[in-house]
């Protein structure tokens, strides 16, 4: 970290310029935003006090301390960050500290200059100054600080979105308690309409979380602070302004809460005044991404699109407004739309129908959010537990299911503890069907007796001992959803049924760690993989799970994993025995099925004391453009990288773009056949650099890395059998984003939830596509990859989406898509470009 | 490290009930329930695996066999030892019929594909009288 002129660290200097102000400063209105919460003192409340109204979620009172109190306070989460924020004047503190130092561009600390305006935020400390050469223009009073809210969201593991967020208040007091209010994202550039359609819906009784800047964050992140898998995202409210444009064709909102007044002589701004809960509300629960189109004709359908193509149309205004960590927006950007459905939404002659539309599409995106799952649990006395597995189903965030117990001759009175908590299982919207056997016959048949007994299109298991987490269903959906597999599991966490030691006869690692989940319960699957791998076996006895998940492992589809906890899975503390011979025979009879498949999929085994492993196909023969340009301190990983592709034939075409350090040397010097070193004679950027290396190769597949990237080993491999069993020409694989300079890969099972590598090093391509599509575009500093697939699309080229780990983006202060504002002025116009062609193509077909 | 001869005399038996086995049309089947490893011995190999397994002393097996064959049990045994399926024996048992074994390689095949699945879930050490649902006996 740099030191300033002074000396100072930036926290050092964040320090000494908050103690400055605070010694003159007097409180301003706090706010929460999403988790975090702010405390406002300011050394200039003439300039500043016009932020106390602009806040969604403002907080009036604030003690000495620093904490929330007051009517606020309930409304105030505390989990998140604390921002002390003291602002004044540059000239407040510039004479004697200088202007803050330049540092790492962390989220520890976040330090930016953004239109006229000095921003920093200390992390650690929680301290926040913000400096203006002047007061604050019309527009930044109702949507403030911009700066800090982007890191507030970044810290949270969320970015702070161009969009609005809209919804529909609950339909209290039917619906279930444990949902949150739902709500889309509608997107778009500015102009497309999101106030407009916000005001239309906020006219026709629906609540809103924000219009144009809008938190949004997911529930759950994991130990790095991003995003886990299949969480839910939530759009938090942080400002109350709706702005629209002076003249438009509808008027200032009639009975809306608001105060309407116009800035600038171009823009009304409806502040929404209403706080209770009717209007703008602290949070919708995201359940679909609304794209507006102006372009798309009145009459033209709503249509579902891919996440690829929301985050398109929401990254280049989103990351326009921001004024740092364009990467992290980037990336966070294409989670949320890769995690949640997106719809294109063409702009209607009248409002009523936007709003109609809007209501089928929430509806679409509540129906994807809550799949139909029939949920079949086998009871044999078990009065005593069952209680527990229904409560772990009553609080579920997602699915709208079918309890189908079925009770397998108990002799206690099960059934009737059942039938207790029907109230309770509709009253979350949930259904419940009984079974009894009347003659036991077991598990297995008790779980055939179940599956048949349904017909939703996703089934699930739960023993009576068991207890989902609340997410269970929410998790494994999303992850079946998005890996396009038939069966998911995750993992199981293992406890005694009361609390009690675990009994001597357990393995100390059930209790240690989670394990592992291959039983029914820890698993979620389409009702039409039991067509494929056939019902439970009833003559398996305990292990009938055990021999369903072998059939299932031995199939063509292979379950996704998901690395996290949905099973809770109940121990009973008596010492008990290890299964019947009989089961053993079961077992040992499974197994044997399995190797007899095995052996018939893989006939000839090199090593008989290896694992076996599925047939190999011959190598693929393929050329790795690898641009770069200054790069000596990555290329080394990253050409090691490709030359160790599993399973491939591999030739390495590096091209030098002109480096001024010891790039081509140390290329140069690497003695190896495999690879080719073409340097250009000057600096012609990345499109020229990729257009070369294609040039110099001839290979029949080809693939992009990037010197400062890595591939994992298997990937070419994988993405090539993808291709082949299909007629689609390009395979896009998943990234993964590190800063860890050894670029370590993510657990494998959370690889179905990391986004599509849309980005040059994330695909593979037939050579035949480049001569197709074209070279790259050569005059553009970045985006030249979205301009040429966005080509390849509309020339009709097939991709395949491929779960499979593709790309490890290895991040640092010199990745291209980091450095210099200058670069997004380019990518904008790639994206420009293509839109010029998109529209093109439209006209002409319309013709 | 004992020599040679004291592990030609000693017997050794399947570590049951952690390893279980069977074997069909002269092919061996066993599973290491702790670990989820199975394993495979080929019919040719399935005689000196039966022996080893049901205390019979090495010694008889070679019995009347050339060094080579010495080496080959001794190294078959050294897998199975080092794999945990047998276990030294208490009593040695009497041999009833001649060992089949052609004097071929002992081979001893280990599959691991599967060990998530096979190293199993305590819930399946579990008996029928604290509310599972398992069918009666009988």
């Amino acid at each position: 970290m740099a030191d300033a002129p002074g000396g100072l660290t930036p926290a050092a200097w964040v320090a000494a310029a908050h103690a400055r102000l605070a010694a003159t400063a007097v409180p301003l209105v706090g706010a929460c935003w999403g988790p975090a919460r702010l405390r406002h003192r300011s050394a200039r409340p003439e300039w500043f006090t016009p932020f106390d109204a602009a806040w969604a979620r403002p907080v009036a009172d604030v003690d000495v301390a620093g904490d929330v109190v007051g009517t606020a306070a309930a409304r105030a989460p505390g989990a998140g960050p604390a921002l002390d924020l003291c602002s004044g004047a540059i000239a407040d503190v510039a004479n004697t500290l200088g202007p803050p130092p330049r540092g790492d561009a962390v989220v520890a600390i976040g330090r930016a200059v953004h239109d006229g305006t000095v921003s920093a935020w200390d992390r650690a400390s929680g301290r926040a100054v913000v400096l203006r050469t002047g007061p604050p223009d019309e527009y930044e009073q109702v949507t403030p600080l911009r700066p800090l809210v982007h890191w507030v969201a970044l810290a949270c593991g969320g970015v702070l979105v161009h969009a609005a967020a809209i919804g529909r208040p609950p339909r209290a007091p039917s619906d279930p308690p444990t949902r949150p209010a739902r709500g889309v994202l509608v997107v778009g550039d500015a102009g497309f309409g999101k106030s407009t359609t916000t005001l239309a819906a906020l006219a026709r009784g629906w609540i809103t979380a924000g219009d144009d800047a809008v938190m949004v964050l997911p529930v759950r992140t994991g130990p790095d602070g991003t995003a886990v898998p299949g969480t839910r995202w939530t759009a938090e409210a942080v400002y109350a302004a709706v702005k629209t444009k002076v003249g438009a064709a509808h008027p200032p909102p009639v009975g809306l809460p608001t105060r309407s007044w116009v800035i600038g002589g171009r823009k009304w701004v409806h502040r929404l005044t209403a706080t209770d809960g009717r209007t703008l509300v602290d949070a919708l629960d995201l359940v679909g991404v609304v794209v507006l189109d102006p372009g798309a004709g009145a009459d033209a359908p709503v249509r579902r699109v891919s996440g690829a193509r929301a985050r398109t149309a929401t990254a280049p205004s989103t990351v326009g407004a921001l004024p740092d960590h364009q990467t992290e927006v980037l990336t966070r950007i294409g989670a949320v739309c890769g995690a949640r459905p997106a719809f294109v939404l063409p702009r209607r002659d009248a409002l009523d129908r936007t709003v109609a539309d809007l209501d089928d599409i929430l509806g679409a995106a509540n129906d994807h959010m809550d799949p139909r799952v029939d949920v079949v649990i086998p009871v044999h006395d078990g009065a005593h537990l069952v209680g527990r597995a229904l409560d772990s189903i009553v609080t579920q965030t997602a699915g709208r299911l079918r309890v189908i117990v079925v009770d397998d001759a108990s002799t206690d009175d099960s059934v009737a503890v059942v039938e207790d908590w029907r109230a309770r299982v509709e009253a979350a919207g949930h259904a419940l069907v009984v079974h009894v056997h009347p003659e036991n016959r077991g598990v297995a048949a008790a779980r055939n007796r179940g599956l048949e007994g349904g017909d939703h299109p996703f089934v699930a298991f739960l023993d009576q001992d068991d207890r989902w987490t609340p997410d269970h269903v929410a998790v494994l959906h999303a992850a079946l959803t998005e890996s396009g597999a038939d069966a998911v599991h995750g993992r199981v966490e293992y406890r005694t049924i009361d609390g009690s030691a675990p009994p001597a006869w357990t393995r100390p690692a059930w209790f240690a760690e989670d394990q592992p989940g291959h039983v029914f319960g820890a698993g979620l699957f389409r009702r039409t993989v039991f067509d494929r791998v056939g019902r439970i076996d009833e003559t398996k006895g305990m292990f009938d799970d055990v021999d369903w998940y072998l059939r299932l492992l031995d199939g063509e589809v292979p379950p996704v994993v998901v690395e996290r906890v949905v099973l809770e899975r109940g121990v009973h503390p008596a010492n008990q025995s290890r299964g019947s011979t009989r089961d053993h025979a079961g077992l040992l009879g499974s197994v044997r099925a399995h190797l007899a498949r095995t052996r018939a999929a893989a006939p000839l085994r090199p090593d008989v004391n290896a694992p076996v492993r599925p047939d190999v196909n011959a190598p693929v023969r393929l050329d790795v453009v690898v641009p770069v340009r200054n790069g000596e301190r990555f290329i080394g990983a990253a050409v090691a990288s490709a030359l160790a592709q599993e399973e491939a034939d591999v030739h390495v075409v590096v091209v030098d773009d002109a480096s001024t350090d010891g790039t081509a040397a140390l290329v140069a010097g690497w003695a190896d056949s495999r690879i080719t070193l073409v340097r250009l004679d000057r600096h012609r950027g990345i499109g020229a650099a990729r257009n070369a290396g294609v040039e110099a190769g001839g290979r029949p597949w080809l693939g992009f890395l990037d010197a400062d990237d890595v591939w994992p080993p298997d990937r070419t491999a994988r993405l090539a059998a993808a291709l082949t069993a299909t007629p689609a020409a390009i395979a896009v694989g998943r990234v993964h984003a590190t800063v860890d300079p050894e670029g370590d890969p993510p657990d494998p099972g959370t690889v179905a939830a990391l986004p599509a590598a849309v980005l040059a090093g994330g695909i593979l391509a037939r050579r035949s596509v480049l001569d197709r599509v074209g070279p790259f575009t050569e005059d553009l500093r970045v985006g030249e990859f979205v301009e040429w697939l966005a080509r390849a699309r509309l020339l009709g080229v097939a991709e395949v989406d491929v779960p499979v780990l593709a790309l490890i983006r290895r991040l640092h202060p010199d990745s291209t898509t980091r450095t210099g504002r200058a670069d997004y002025g380019d990518y904008l116009r790639a994206v420009g470009m293509v839109r010029a062609r998109t529209r093109t193509a439209t006209e002409t077909e319309t013709r | 490290m004992s020599s040679d001869d004291d592990r030609l005399d000693q017997p050794y038996e399947l570590c049951a009930p952690a390893v279980i086995s069977d074997e069909v049309d002269g092919e061996v089947l066993a599973i290491d329930l702790e670990h989820g490893i199975y394993y495979v011995v080929a019919p040719a190999s399935a005689g000196v695996w039966r022996a080893l397994t049901t205390a019979v002393p090495p010694r008889t097996i070679v019995a009347d066999r050339s060094p080579e064959a010495v080496t080959a049990v001794l190294a078959f045994l050294d897998r199975l030892l080092g794999a945990g399926l047998v276990r030294v024996a208490t009593t040695a048992a009497a041999l009833t019929a001649p060992v089949e074994w052609a004097g071929g390689p002992l081979e001893l095949e280990a599959h691991d594909d599967m060990a998530d699945l096979l190293g199993l879930d305590p819930i399946h050490d579990a008996d029928d009288t604290h509310g599972w649902p398992t069918p009666r006996e009988g």
